[in-house]
């Protein structure tokens, strides 16, 4: 009884949060996101990628490339397609400059995005060589996740985060929220692109 | 040509196109374009819906289109800190009011009466929905987040659109009254007695679990809201038991003969020994949601909606098994790998997933031996077949002789990696003598029992079952793994008793740590709920422990 009672709680404490993001006003001229400067380290794990080839994580962060960093998974229903659509507009709005930057996204549903889901993911996105999907055990997403202090226990609760990295630089660059194309542009040549 | 019968002629096949788009717009014409462009992102000309979120970013709804988001069934979705609102007509085309208020109208109508509430939004018409399509504008003028697309959409794309979302989710599924729904649950004439019975008194317990909610609203613990919100949810359920006979050939018409006597709201479990593809091709063809039957033969499709599996069964472990030998082959050494299938149900299923799973990953070569009909494996063809192919492991999917084969192989001094299925191959697996053990791998889609043991969950689910001792064969623990999945689902759906929502709002649960396996996980359009299968080894003695091989998830 205590515990429905308690669900029951939650569920209403739920209700007033759901109508203030359905009636919530937003404006599109203004930013939707906020950039802070943080520092990690990255952790040292083996990941496979899109073609089922395993790659070490640490190295192809600490590359001489900048690096852009978010987290998705292929089923996801609203931030993932959003996410997404920025990395292949940046894409396009690169052009041939489009490889000097390595796109990396970390699925968050690792059991389900094999090499084959997600290279029909990043087809589906059109995504052009210098995007990777990566997965992995479980245990190295989550050592990953808390290692960039992005750690959600449950993929449905996840948030819009990208992480910008520059080569050799002691710190990177932390987006919470969406950024239009030109803000996500600006923010990849502030890391030397 | 003249100019006159130039226009003569562009008049007349303007009129044509006219009229065959007259002939389009028929009601199921026009709902059909409607989903597509929903579903698919694909406008009436067949060219991608686009548009922009965030000011600037062009998406093109290929990628993603509006089902992401809204779902299938309309009914909206929450992810994280981004809800996406319901946009069934029934929401859309009428008043939309705080939570709280739309359960008391709907009491309140329930009784015949109307009472006065503060709308949050007005009903949307067509113009103001077109607007809110293209502008990201609602009817009292306030701005979407940016996070919803601005649509370029024609006149005419969006008479399609318009029109599908009036219907879209506009009438409760069959099945449903104010007091009752109706399920089925589906047992096939191969399953024992035994067995129907172990899954048949678990479905039982979903009833008076049922029941037992309906009698704790009148606790007077339960707040007024929590009392009303009880009111307006609850309904009777009852479970149909469709009892299917004879050859699978002649199921569907005799669920179709069930399901025209009584339609159900949806099929819940089930069991059967024989592949489930003709009540999943019925469950695809009525639209009507099916939840995680007792099979290892589901069917395996990328594209299926209806049928919801705890796992993709004897297929996953040879898929797993396909990239655990796959994995383990470096600079090309040891990829020489030989399958023996025998011609059962069973022995086809973990093939096929072992080769399509092979084929994908592309590394070393695979030659199979299907053995014929009623063609058992034994010792002397084993070693023959060893003897030809020299391979480096062997993938054996044959089923209770293997013990035996294995056993009779004479002493060797390098043997082939070895490939077992633990169910296939069934209790014996543990009589294999122990020189054989350090070469075999064993696919195992369950919790270790070791671990089982230890499973908070486990001994609850027991006590619900009044089960005095483990459920070997699984039947009642994966059927009350399905009750309890289900009735998330059910509260979730409070009022709006769609199917397609039910299948939407179980997509949307968190894992679930349940007995069996290692995690049911969900998520849009994922249909197979359990994603792993361990690759063990048996310890030593007559109880041989299970040892772990892999992780739960191979790659």
């Amino acid at each position: 009884m205590q515990l429905s009672l308690k669900r029951k709680l939650r569920f209403f404490l739920g209700v007033p949060v759901l109508l203030f993001c359905l009636t919530s006003v937003a404006h599109a001229d203004t930013k939707t996101y906020k950039r802070t400067l943080e520092k990690f380290t990255n952790p040292d794990v083996t990941l496979v990628n899109q073609d089922g080839k395993r790659i070490s994580f640490k190295s192809i962060i600490e590359s001489d490339k900048p690096v852009v960093l978010d987290f998705i998974f292929g089923t996801c229903t609203t931030i993932c397609p959003v996410l997404s659509a920025g990395y292949v507009n940046l894409q396009q709005k690169l052009g041939t400059d489009s490889t000097k930057i390595h796109l990396i996204s970390i699925s968050i549903d690792p059991e389900n995005d094999t090499p084959k889901v997600m290279k029909e993911y990043l087809k589906r996105y059109r995504g052009k060589p210098g995007w990777d999907f990566l997965t992995g055990s479980r245990k190295d997403i989550d050592t990953i996740m808390r290692a960039y202090n992005a750690y959600i226990p449950n993929k449905m609760s996840h948030y819009a985060l990208t992480l910008i990295h520059k080569p050799n630089a002691d710190g990177w660059i932390r987006i919470y929220g969406i950024m239009s194309s030109s803000e996500f542009v600006d923010e990849t040549k502030k890391a030397g692109l | 040509m003249s100019r006159v019968t130039s226009l003569v002629i562009i008049g007349l096949i303007t009129s044509l196109a006219c009229n065959a788009i007259a002939a389009d717009t028929d009601s199921s014409g026009l709902n059909r374009l409607g989903e597509r462009m929903y579903r698919d992102g694909i406008l009436s000309d067949g060219t991608p819906l686009k548009g922009y979120v965030r000011g600037d970013v062009e998406i093109d709804s290929t990628m993603f289109s509006c089902t992401n988001c809204h779902a299938r069934g309309g009914l909206g979705s929450v992810e994280g800190q981004v809800s996406s609102p319901p946009v069934n007509g029934a929401t859309l085309f009428n008043p939309r009011y705080q939570y709280k208020d739309q359960i008391k109208n709907s009491i309140s109508k329930s009784k015949g009466k109307t009472r006065p509430a503060q709308a949050i939004r007005p009903a949307y018409t067509d113009e103001t929905l077109a607007n809110a399509l293209r502008g990201g504008m609602d009817p009292q003028g306030r701005e979407f987040v940016p996070i919803m697309p601005r649509y370029n959409l024609n006149d005419q794309d969006m008479q399609i659109m318009v029109t599908y979302l009036k219907n879209l989710s506009s009438r409760l599924s069959p099945g449903v009254t104010d007091k009752s729904i109706t399920f089925a649950t589906i047992v096939t004439d191969d399953v024992s007695t035994d067995d129907r019975q172990a899954m048949l008194a678990s479905i039982e317990t979903l009833v008076n679990i049922n029941q037992q909610t309906k009698n704790q609203k009148k606790f007077p613990q339960f707040a007024k809201m929590f009392r009303m919100l009880d009111t307006a949810f609850f309904r009777e359920i009852s479970v149909k038991t469709w009892e299917l006979k004879g050859e699978p050939a002649t199921w569907t018409a005799q669920l179709e003969t069930y399901y025209k006597r009584e339609p159900v709201f949806a099929i819940l479990g089930g069991i059967s020994n024989r592949p489930w593809q003709p009540i999943h091709d019925f469950c695809e063809t009525n639209q009507i949601p099916c939840l995680f039957p007792v099979t290892d033969l589901p069917a395996v499709a990328d594209k299926g909606w209806y049928t919801y599996y705890a796992s993709k069964g004897f297929y996953q472990e040879g898929e797993t098994a396909a990239r655990f030998i796959s994995d383990s082959i470096r600079d090309g050494a040891g990829g020489k790998v030989l399958q023996i299938v025998r011609n059962t149900d069973q022995g086809n299923a973990l093939a096929t997933g072992f080769t399509s799973t092979w084929n994908e990953s592309g590394r070393g070569q695979l030659q199979t031996i299907n053995l014929k009909q009623n063609q058992k494996m034994d010792s002397t063809l084993f070693q023959k077949l060893l003897l030809q192919y020299t391979p480096d492991s062997v993938v054996i999917w044959t089923g209770d002789e293997t013990v035996a084969t294995l056993a009779g192989l004479p002493p060797q001094t390098k043997r082939p990696q070895l490939y077992v299925s633990s169910r296939y191959v069934g209790k014996s697996i543990t009589s294999i003598p122990e020189p054989l053990r350090e070469n075999l791998f064993i696919t195992y889609p369950f919790r270790l029992p070791e671990d089982e043991q230890s499973f908070k969950g486990y001994q609850e689910f027991l006590t619900l079952g009044k089960l005095k001792q483990p459920d070997e064969k699984r039947i009642a623990t994966r059927t009350f793994s399905m009750i309890h999945i289900f009735l998330q689902g059910l509260k979730e759906l409070r009022q709006d008793f769609y199917r397609d929502t039910l299948l939407d709002v179980l997509a949307m649960r968190p894992d679930q740590y349940l007995p069996d396996f290692e995690r049911y996980s969900f998520g849009p359009g994922q249909r197979y709920a359990s994603k792993g299968c361990y690759l063990v080894q048996l310890g030593k003695g007559a109880t041989a422990r299970l040892i772990k091989k892999s992780d739960w998830v191979v790659f």
